[in-house]
């Protein structure tokens, strides 16, 4: 098995999958017959299945993508793959929390978060790279191109702002 | 057609459209610059900006950002050996040994000369040649659009390279197949899209453009640990030397600006074809034409082996705007990018935007002209100074990107989903570049999708049901024939190749 060899292998195994969800689409009655809904996805379908299918059998060149798939694999083992976890996390913490703490907190924690994974420590440079860029950029947004960016609180920061005002 | 230059020329010269000529060409020569993000990214990162603007407006700022990218790759190229976009790695061939002989200055000069000559001929070229494809594509109906997708995504896969033919019309496949999520063109129903309502318009172009470019390109170079900044410090603190070119060296760059501009321009027209393959080919040419010591110097600092590229893919970049304005259909990534901005816009690209949106059809293409006198008169004085930008440390630098990729996919839809989406893509997209999968035939066969089913379906409609369209319609059999061809080359070079080594086996 080659490293390609792999790649034949997940993309036939997503052609098959993407054809068995296509026998699935609804079609309605008054269109069953000739091109439909579902004609095109599982033309795409078959068509994956087979380069797939040739990627899989057809000889292949040397290169890079004949490298045993056990020496490509411990390969990509000498990537950098915990900072990409962490800022992928990074990524989908600021999607929930967007709307949820505000643009302006979000963005700051994304910008501080994300550095500080790409190895930056020093806390005058992490806040000086983050809340003036941040600031700046929601003013150019909010301000000056009047381009909405919801609530600078966020629904979390709304409701703790009516806890505190039907509080007093 | 006057009439049309002339109103291009007004909207061009409008006080906001000039400025946007100057923001694209500053903003692209930045990201363009950097390595790892490419003219895709750079105007994926524009269009959320663009969206406010009139159509004509986005196209001179994506069309500037295209320059400025392309010319901050050659910098980048020429400084540090590390082209930011793949259309300039053969500059490096000959920019980078420049360099180190203490001439960066004047390599930096030829190649803003040789891509100003190289874009303005392009230019010419444009004006003449868009108007007369665009009456040609007036006559041409749903099942000739249809072959001419088809055409054009299969020349993507054609160019790919050596071996990786399969690769790219995989690729292509997977963009077609994401572009029938969402809901049935013809009747509206569902279709695929896992039963999420976040998914019943499908999933946008700018989300798959920004996430498998901008947001899969950033998380590579963190991947690979790449880090650009001392050499980068080292080069930009070095001796620029004087930017000046002697007679002698502009008479030796004469003929091979002109050679390579005709080389460029045909070479970006053809679908799939791009900047890249223009470069390489006319990097090519000149080593053949070079006799004696003049062919010695290739790969050593060689003004011809700089010029040839740098003018080749100016041209190319222009070239590739014919397809698109004229028939609507993108060549190559950069425009397929372009082209999903201008459906966004509203606009319907195609002959129809020659007719009835002069405006747009002419600005982009007088705009690209200001373009290139802009990077000439602006950024060459300006190098020494926009490549200190590049010793800005990765590690701030990668966030920010990020943070600008996200927001922008975010400020369009206003839906979190789009953000987790992005991600998922994003990781996806970076696993397949590590198995060495081109993106840009997935972009476009992204957002060729909907048109292809669309003139398919309307024209079987049109013929009742049937697809004899296909065979009897010249203009149709034509394109097929061709794409017939481009399909079969990469075989018959594959079964030469394989009785060769066979032949060569048992002569062994």
């Amino acid at each position: 098995m080659t490293r390609d060899r792999i790649g034949a292998l997940f993309f036939l195994a997503v052609s098959i999958a993407y054809g068995l969800m296509s026998l699935d689409i609804r079609v309605p009655p008054f269109a069953s017959e000739g091109f439909t809904a579902r004609s095109l996805p599982l033309a795409l379908s078959a068509a994956g299945t087979l380069i797939a299918f040739l990627m899989l059998v057809l000889p292949q060149k040397d290169g890079p993508g004949v490298e045993p798939a056990g020496r490509f694999l411990a390969g990509l083992g000498g990537f950098d793959w915990p900072r990409i976890a962490g800022l992928a996390l990074n990524m989908l913490a600021y999607g929930f929390l967007l709307t949820r703490v505000g643009f302006l907190v979000s963005t700051i924690l994304f910008l501080i978060v994300g550095y500080r994974l790409l190895g930056e420590r020093r806390w005058h440079v992490l806040l000086l790279a983050s809340v003036p860029v941040v600031v700046v950029f929601w003013a150019i947004l909010t301000q000056l191109l009047d381009i909405f960016l919801g609530s600078a609180l966020g629904r979390w920061g709304q409701l703790l702002a009516a806890q505190f005002s039907g509080g007093a | 057609m006057l009439d049309g230059i002339l109103t291009g020329l007004s909207t061009a010269l409008t006080p906001t459209n000039l400025a946007m000529v100057f923001i694209g060409c500053f903003a692209g020569t930045f990201i363009g610059m950097l390595p790892g993000l490419g003219p895709i990214s750079a105007i994926a990162l524009m269009i959320p900006i663009t969206y406010g603007f009139d159509p004509a407006t986005g196209m001179i700022l994506m069309a500037g950002v295209y320059y400025g990218a392309i010319f901050g790759g050659s910098t980048s190229s020429i400084l540090i050996n590390a082209p930011g976009v793949a259309g300039t790695v053969a500059t490096s061939f000959d920019g980078y040994p420049m360099a180190r002989k203490g001439l960066a200055g004047k390599a930096l000069a030829i190649a803003a000369y040789a891509s100003f000559s190289g874009g303005t001929i392009a230019a010419i070229f444009l004006l003449i040649a868009a108007p007369a494809l665009a009456s040609v594509a007036l006559s041409f109906q749903s099942p000739d659009y249809f072959a001419l997708m088809v055409l054009g995504l299969t020349a993507v896969s054609a160019f790919a390279g050596r071996g990786n033919f399969l690769k790219a019309m995989m690729m292509t496949v997977v963009g077609l197949m994401l572009a029938m999520i969402g809901s049935d063109p013809v009747v509206g129903m569902p279709r695929l899209n896992f039963g999420r309502v976040d998914l019943l318009d499908g999933i946008s172009f700018l989300l798959l453009a920004m996430a498998t470019f901008a947001l899969s390109e950033a998380l590579m170079t963190v991947l690979k640990r790449e880090k650009i900044s001392d050499a980068a410090r080292a080069a930009t603190q070095g001796r620029m030397g004087s930017l000046k070119l002697s007679g002698a060296e502009v008479k030796e760059m004469a003929p091979v600006v002109a050679r390579s501009s005709v080389l460029g321009f045909f070479i970006g027209v053809l679908p799939g074809a791009g900047a890249t393959i223009a470069s390489f080919l006319a990097y090519g040419m000149e080593r053949n034409f070079a006799r004696g010591a003049k062919k010695e110097e290739f790969g050593k600092g060689s003004i011809r082996g700089l010029a040839a590229p740098e003018t080749a893919n100016n041209a190319a970049a222009s070239g590739s705007f014919v397809p698109l304005l004229t028939l609507g259909i993108p060549g190559s990534g950069t425009t397929a990018v372009m082209l999903g901005a201008l459906i966004s816009y509203g606009v319907d690209p195609g002959p129809t935007l020659f007719t009835e949106r002069p405006e747009v059809f002419w600005s982009v293409i007088l705009s690209m002209y200001f373009g290139n006198v802009i990077l000439l008169i602006l950024n060459l004085p300006l190098i020494p100074y926009i490549a200190r930008l590049l010793t800005l440390p990765s590690n701030l630098l990668v966030p920010l990107v990020l943070f600008f990729s996200l927001i922008g996919v975010y400020l369009v839809s206003f839906n979190n989903f789009d953000i987790y989406m992005m991600v998922i893509v994003a990781v996806v997209a970076v696993m397949l570049r590590l198995f060495d999968y081109p993106m840009a035939p997935m972009i476009l066969g992204f957002i060729l999708g909907d048109l292809m089913e669309r003139n398919l379906r309307r024209s079987i409609t049109l013929n009742d049901g049937s697809i004899s369209f296909l065979w009897e319609r010249p203009i149709t059999l034509t394109i097929l024939v061709i794409t017939a061809v481009i399909v079969a080359l990469p075989l018959v070079g594959f079964f030469r190749q394989r009785r060769r080594l066979a032949q060569a086996g048992e002569g062994g």
